[in-house]
């Protein structure tokens, strides 16, 4: 069990559930200051980005590294390892497993970073309004 | 892009994000302050101020992990998991914050409401 991924995903999920409540809040806040923009959704588009961030994240440890495990595993077996041509095929797709993973960790963390610029904005337009 | 790029690139960012994820609920601590000094009812803006600081410490744990040269696999995997408690701590802290100040909010609106 990796309990540091279990870690980390349940604080994602966690942030989830307060940009959430976050998102509910600034449209009670909206009301009390008499505005009809809706910048509430802000803190929701956030909160579906970082939900997409946690899929890509959960779907690369818990599917993709388990496979790439056992390729490596069944590379190294002495069955494979006299076959060239099943060697060939297997570290081709090894090749295929680490290319996914490392395109699902630039979408996982390009959402991260569009999650939290959503949740930066919504908040500081919200602290211009009741500045002025 | 090459393999290091991609790397860099994820690592800058996970940083980044975590900074103004702290940014973001910090301005909101600032919202509930004004509403604390306009209503002169408490709206905990003190816990929504303090609670993002984990998401910070996340970040600069994460900094000593992705630049310090750290070759005992232990101590990194421990300073990984240390960011990520932090992470969570901090996140159900801002939850907790977050549901105070909106059940306050609910009441003042339905007082309002009521008049």
């Amino acid at each position: 069990m990796k309990y540091d991924v279990l870690l980390y995903e349940a604080g994602i999920l966690t942030l989830i559930a307060a940009i959430v409540y976050m998102g509910f809040t600034l449209r009670k806040l909206t009301a009390v200051v008499k505005e009809k923009k809706l910048i509430w959704l802000l803190p929701m588009a956030a909160a579906t980005v970082l939900a997409i961030s946690l899929g890509a994240h959960i779907y690369a440890n818990f599917s993709l590294l388990p496979e790439l495990s056992a390729k490596i595993t069944e590379i190294s077996s002495p069955a494979v390892i006299a076959d060239q041509a099943k060697t060939d095929i297997i570290r081709a797709s090894i090749q295929g497993f680490k290319v996914s993973l490392l395109n699902l960790k630039t979408v996982s963390f390009s959402a991260f970073l569009l999650a939290s610029i959503l949740l930066l904005i919504s908040t500081s337009v919200y602290i211009r309004w009741i500045s002025k | 892009m090459t393999e290091q790029m991609i790397q860099a690139y994820t690592n800058t960012a996970a940083i980044l994000s975590g900074i103004l994820f702290w940014a973001g609920f910090l301005v909101f601590g600032f919202i509930a302050k004004r509403y604390n000094t306009v209503f002169n009812k408490s709206t905990f803006h003190g816990l929504l101020m303090t609670a993002p600081s984990g998401i910070l410490i996340y970040s600069m744990l994460m900094i000593v992990k992705f630049t310090m040269v750290i070759k005992d696999p232990a101590i990194n995997n421990m300073l990984q998991l240390t960011a990520y408690a932090f992470l969570l701590v901090s996140a159900l802290l801002c939850l907790f914050g977050i549901s105070k100040f909106s059940g306050l909010l609910s009441s003042l609106l339905k007082y309002e409401g009521s008049k």
